[in-house]
């Protein structure tokens, strides 16, 4: 936007701030664009408008009291968050909680993956242009919305997992609801593939654009879809299986190609894969208590414990560290979003404007997962 | 018959605007000014009706298509939104940042709308003997092209004087595009006017007339020109997938990034004026214009201009159908189609036209 | 659950490799290596900070089933002294090694690692803005997720809440690239 007056006809490269807002940043995030023309020089992330300090929080609050609040860090993996955590704290204390526990916990964490692919898939279609399919996948998120809701009585926000067991066992009619929603859901995603994944328009979009080799995304600790999506196949479920992982069978997806597209292959493969397992959860489902024997008041003996699980974008970790009270002395979270964001400028950079709206999608970071 | 019934009413005023006008002493020459502006008051009118209803139309095939109702609340079934929210729009602060050119920041809606409007003059809504045509321009196809690609101007305009990164991102690529896709729309065009050999829009729909099998949709040999005047004409009026210069997910809303108020609500009818003109002239170009598809023998009550409505209505739903389905072009790839698809489609197009005018099956000029 | 549910063959044979490399590593450094052990299948290795740089090249590069990438990094306030603590990882099998560097208070200072890792970067930024630590050579030691001119570190366990103001009263930025964006407010997608 310079003001020419009788100097010779030039270029200049101009900086665009994508966000805090804007339509497609996913959240409250800030890039610093250079573009010459429509194409990408640089690109500087700015991050940390919903820094909470959750870990500082933590702190502050007792064991129990902070499950509440790991809900908050990447809000579309309340469940997954809560495992986590709550694994971390077991650990800890080296509490074994029961069968039917593990198995109601791996089942959330599985329909609240789908339900954060979902969202992806509709973020995603309506950050490339296809307005519908946004509609389309909060659709059909809905009936997953109605099942959280009868089994924790929230819908995005659950305190649902407890040190040792579960707040309440599944409701009645709650085989049905999910079978209902098994059967419903294989037809909507292959509508969904004819809608967008199959579509000449979308391919072009997203075939060899914001490409990270599987050396770069291990480099900048990417994880999740997108590291899968380079073609490394790395899942914490499979290599270090936690919860009942280690009693289902399923595959982990891997495209090799590093784009957009492949990214997107592996989530909607994934969702298929969620699918299986929670088929064989349900068919494995012990019966008995959902509560372990846990001491009135917790306070772990000191010491320190790192727990990852996959999250539906990635490797999710907790640090405890106990210095025998009924705090935690710290608690660190690893957000999976925060290190796939850090390779976003290598990705998008020599590509065009488009391209980069198009990349930070296939991301789908979260921000209070990356700012925490 | 309802286009006799209308044809009187129109006669009944003139006679009694005439009268009066004799009555009072009043030359003949301010009637005739009289009778222009109410010509151009009608055009503006229609065009605002039109604008309504597409509006409407969107919110609700839209609706339709993502499973949800559409506009709901305001009047039956939501008829009163869009007319609320045009009101809504005239009571909305005007602001003009601070450092933008403010004559380039007014003058950009202005140009946008006008141009999208003065098309509408030329279009022959119905037969000509009732006068349903403004003017009749032996050049009506160009004209209406000509100066709907001046809004290009009103484009820049606005997003050079709004002083915006994003405004002027999505004015270049506005025309960018728009001067690509007029050359695709002309060269479909360029065929039609080969088969009918006028300039004319009521010559090009008196060409069509007859019946129903002498409409262009009908000759194969236009079939070409018609499958690139679709896909030309949604380029032209930047609707996904090649709505770019707006993309809401990049650009926030493009050119019109920095508008409020009416001048957005300029920048927002005049984009529907466009597409509804660009359906317009569609629907005579390639479905015959106001004639019916009911065979001549049979009794039409259904005046003409209802019918090139309906047409024009029914290729908007077309391009509605198509918009909400398919994702969003990138810029280069928009290009590249315009330049390297649409245009050598245009060439085969007239060559296919120029054959069949060899071979005698088409008219060839008469 | 815990991770003897998991002693698959495969992670059962990588801690016994892991053992080596804690031998390894006491041998090959000496004194500077404060501790190394296995527990479970996970390597924890404490070292001098002076030597930081070098044992994560080593455990990255220089063993036979090396820890190529750092999967986080993180600080933690020991009271007397602060730690920080690089989580190592084999992408083919996700086991993992944590190295820890104690460091002091006062003079915290560590060599940047973001020449092994791309990961570091913003790790250690915002362990530097939330811990006090200097990163010697780091590229871009911006805060991260703290505004510019905040004042202390917040996850200190001594840290004090300022009064108001919250920052120092200097100009904010003079980078022209951090004002704000001139769009207007558009619904997000997500929030």
């Amino acid at each position: 936007m310079s003001e020419t007056t009788q100097a010779p006809l030039t270029t200049e490269e101009i900086v665009v701030n994508l966000g805090p807002q804007h339509p497609s940043t996913h959240g409250v995030m800030h890039f610093v664009v250079t573009i010459d023309g429509e194409t990408i020089r640089e690109c500087v992330p700015h991050i940390g408008y919903l820094h909470s300090s959750l870990e500082k929080i933590a702190e502050t609050l007792r064991y129990e009291q902070f499950i509440t609040n790991t809900d908050r860090f990447d809000y579309l993996n309340g469940l997954g968050n809560e495992l986590c955590y709550v694994q971390a704290v077991e650990r800890l204390l080296g509490i074994e909680p029961p069968p039917r526990t593990v198995f109601i916990r791996t089942l959330m964490a599985e329909l609240k993956r789908i339900s954060s692919h979902l969202v992806y898939l509709g973020c995603y279609g309506n950050d490339i242009g296809a307005m519908t399919v946004f509609l389309h996948a909060f659709r059909e998120r809905e009936p997953l919305m109605d099942m959280f809701e009868a089994v924790t009585g929230g819908r995005l926000l659950y305190n649902y997992l407890r040190i040792g067991g579960l707040r309440n066992d599944l409701p009645t009619g709650f085989t049905d609801q999910l079978h209902r929603f098994l059967d419903y859901l294989p037809r909507r995603l292959e509508e969904m593939n004819d809608l967008l994944t199959s579509n000449r328009i979308f391919i072009a979009r997203t075939r060899g654009i914001g490409i990270l080799t599987a050396r770069q995304a291990l480099s900048f600790g990417v994880t999740g879809p997108t590291l899968r999506g380079c073609g490394v196949p790395y899942d914490l479920r499979k290599l270090r299986p936690y919860a009942a992982y280690d009693q289902v069978e399923f595959d982990v997806p891997s495209f090799p190609e590093g784009d957009c597209l492949a990214r997107h292959l592996v989530r909607m493969e994934e969702m298929n894969q969620s699918m299986r397992i929670i088929r064989q959860l349900m068919e494995k489902m012990p019966e008995g208590e959902i509560q372990a024997d846990v001491p009135r008041r917790i306070k772990p003996e000191a010491g320190e414990v790192y727990e990852r699980v996959e999250s539906p974008r990635g490797e999710l970790g907790c640090y405890l560290l106990s210095d025998g009270g009924a705090k935690p002395y710290r608690m660190h979270w690893r957000g999976p979003s925060f290190y796939n964001l850090q390779a976003l400028p290598v990705m998008v950079r020599g590509g065009l404007l488009a391209d980069f709206i198009a990349t930070l999608g296939s991301l789908d970071p979260i921000a209070p997962d990356i700012d925490r | 018959m309802a286009s006799t019934l209308v044809k009187t009413i129109l006669d009944v005023i003139h006679n009694w605007a005439e009268g009066l006008a004799q009555q009072w002493g009043i030359p003949h020459l301010f009637v005739s000014i009289a009778a222009w502006i109410a010509a151009f008051v009608f055009v503006i009118v229609l065009v605002l009706l039109m604008v309504l209803l597409a509006v409407y139309l969107e919110r609700k095939v839209s609706g339709a298509i993502q499973s949800r109702l559409g506009p709901m609340r305001v009047g039956p079934i939501g008829l009163f939104q869009t007319p609320m929210d045009a009101l809504k729009i005239l009571t909305k602060e005007d602001i003009v940042p601070r450092d933008a050119d403010k004559i380039l920041h007014t003058a950009g809606p202005v140009i946008f709308f006008v141009t999208a409007v003065i098309g509408y003059v030329v279009i022959p809504w119905d037969r000509a003997a009732i006068a349903a045509q403004v003017v009749d321009l032996n050049i009506g196809v160009l004209f209406v092209i000509a100066v709907s690609s001046i809004g290009v101007l009103g484009i820049m305009a606005g997003g050079w004087g709004s002083n915006n990164k994003y405004a002027l991102l999505g004015a270049m690529r506005a025309v960018a595009q728009m001067v690509s896709y007029e050359v695709a729309l002309l060269l479909a065009i360029v065929c039609v006017v080969m088969q009918t050999g006028s300039l004319s829009l009521a010559g090009i729909t008196a060409d069509q007339g007859g019946s129903l099998l002498q409409w262009n949709l009908l000759r194969w040999w236009m079939w070409p020109a018609l499958l690139l005047y679709i896909i030309a004409s949604i380029g032209e009026s930047k609707r996904i997938p090649f709505d770019i210069p707006e993309a809401e997910s990049e650009l926030v809303a493009g050119y019109h990034t920095e508008y409020s108020g009416m001048k957005f609500g300029f920048f927002f009818l005049g984009e529907y004026a466009h597409l509804f003109i660009i359906a317009v002239t569609g629907a005579i170009l390639f479905l015959g214009g106001w004639h019916s598809p009911l065979p001549a023998t049979m009794a039409d009550p259904i005046p003409g201009f209802i019918w090139l409505m309906g047409k024009a209505l029914a290729v908007i739903l077309i391009m509605m159908w198509i918009r909400w389905t398919l994702p969003r072009l990138r810029v280069d790839q928009l290009m590249n189609f315009a330049w390297k698809g649409l245009v050598p489609l245009g060439f085969v197009a007239i060559a296919v036209t120029g054959l069949a005018i060899g071979l005698g099956l088409a008219g060839g000029g008469g | 659950m815990t991770d003897s549910t998991n002693d698959t063959g495969l992670i059962a044979a990588a801690g016994q490799d892991n053992s080596d490399i804690a031998d390894n590593l006491r041998e090959q450094f000496g004194e500077q290596i404060h501790n190394a052990e296995i527990e479970d299948d996970t390597l924890q290795v404490e070292v001098a900070a002076e030597i930081i740089l070098v044992v994560c090249r080593h455990l990255s590069t220089e063993i036979e089933r090396p820890y190529p990438y750092l999967s986080d990094a993180f600080g933690v306030d020991c009271g007397d002294h602060l730690q920080v603590v690089y989580h190592l990882i084999r992408s083919e099998t996700a086991d993992g090694a944590f190295v820890r560097v104690n460091l002091p208070r006062n003079e915290a200072t560590l060599p940047t690692l973001t020449a092994l890792y791309n990961t570091a970067n913003w790790a250690e930024r915002e362990i530097a803005e939330m811990f006090g630590v200097t990163f010697a050579g780091h590229p871009d030691p911006r805060h991260l997720l703290l505004p510019e001119g905040w004042q202390g570190y917040p996850l200190r366990k001594d840290y004090q809440r300022p009064d108001h103001p919250y920052l120092a009263s200097e100009p904010l930025h003079e980078d022209p690239s951090v004002f704000l964006a001139s769009g207007p407010q558009f619904e997000t997608t997500e929030e």
